[in-house]
């Protein structure tokens, strides 16, 4: 198209002359925003997960403590559980127990991977 | 008919938008097609490749844009950022679209005046934007992070940007494409070479506000790239 006095053309005034200083600090606020948030919640999700761990570990070294002063070193050792299979006529790993308390099948569970389920 | 036009998609951002647009869609293509299964092990595994690929072009253009064309993208967002009263106004009747699409009489028949966005735009668009950061934010948390941040917050990242990206897409396509080939100068402005101007009328049509606070006339048609070096 050959350009005529009529065939004008408008284009945006430069963005210096558009953007304000309030536009400015709005958009650099939302942008600002954006990262600091997301920076921000990542970095805490990290270390929230950071410290459940470092806290339960800590729980069970306390656990550890406390039965090794109690002399229950073990779950077999516990007397709630050795009375329990006194009770059955059984002792750990016996017949009977194996039969009652035991799991005998495997179920896959490997297609419910990343899908928000939850161990059953 | 006057032959006056404006320049209203400068080359920047005429290139972020389509090279964004062939990427989300191959990306929502090879994501929608691995999570529902429609493909066998082996291809999945290569979709996902394709995917990670393709990512990483989406990643840069969206940063490459924000980076390298600042003064546009605050531009951008100043646009979009601008909630006036006739921005709400626009909401009692759709900027007219049901009444002038389906002979809907919703609100009133005049429509309020608007800037370089309506009130629908605007609020597709910033949707669009957080769309696009948090899909890349999370993609990559996904892709790197996955042992550091726990199941449970993977589960929650993995859901946001499977269900984020389909509700967009679905935006995009059911609503953004079909109201664009609508606005058929825009449209054309958009994809075709060189300068991505519209007619003034049209400009003035759809937004009397930007055509009277926001231009400046720049002469002849020699102009247009110039007015954005």
């Amino acid at each position: 198209m050959e350009a005529t006095k009529e065939n004008y053309f408008y284009a945006e005034k430069p963005v210096g002359q558009l953007l304000s200083r309030r536009d400015f600090l709005k958009a650099a606020g939302v942008s600002v925003s954006a990262i600091a948030i997301s920076g921000y919640a990542i970095t805490d999700i990290v270390q929230k997960r950071k410290s459940y761990i470092a806290l339960r570990q800590q729980g069970l070294y306390k656990d550890d403590k406390r039965l090794q002063k109690a002399n229950l070193t073990g779950s077999h050792q516990n007397a709630s559980c050795l009375k329990v299979y006194q009770d059955m006529g059984t002792k750990p790993m016996g017949e009977v127990a194996e039969q009652l308390l035991h799991t005998k099948t495997y179920v896959d569970r490997s297609n419910l991977l990343m899908q928000g389920a939850h161990h059953v | 008919m006057s032959n006056e036009r404006v320049l209203k998609f400068p080359m920047s951002e005429k290139m972020f938008h389509n090279i964004n647009m062939v990427t989300w869609m191959i990306l929502a293509i090879t994501g929608v097609l691995i999570y529902f299964k429609q493909v066998g092990e082996a291809t999945a595994l290569l979709m996902m490749t394709f995917h990670i690929g393709i990512a990483i072009v989406f990643t840069l253009n969206f940063v490459g844009f924000v980076v390298l064309n600042a003064d546009r993208f605050f531009l951008m967002l100043r646009n979009l950022l601008i909630w006036d009263a006739d921005t709400f106004a626009w909401f009692k009747n759709l900027g007219g679209y049901p009444r002038r699409l389906f002979g809907i009489p919703f609100g009133p028949e005049e429509v309020a005046p608007q800037g370089r966005f309506n009130a629908g735009q605007k609020f597709t668009y910033l949707f669009f934007i957080f769309m696009i950061f948090g899909l890349i934010v999370t993609g990559w948390l996904l892709y790197f992070m996955a042992p550091v941040l726990g199941k449970t917050t993977m589960v929650y990242f993995f859901n946001f940007h499977v269900w984020g990206s389909i509700i967009a897409t679905v935006m995009a396509v059911g609503a953004h494409l079909p109201l664009a080939v609508i606005n058929i100068e825009d449209f054309k402005a958009m994809f075709r070479f060189g300068a991505g101007d519209v007619p003034l009328e049209d400009a003035l049509h759809h937004a009397p506000k930007w055509v009277e606070n926001d231009l400046v006339k720049v002469s002849t048609l020699e102009q247009p790239l110039k007015a954005h070096r």
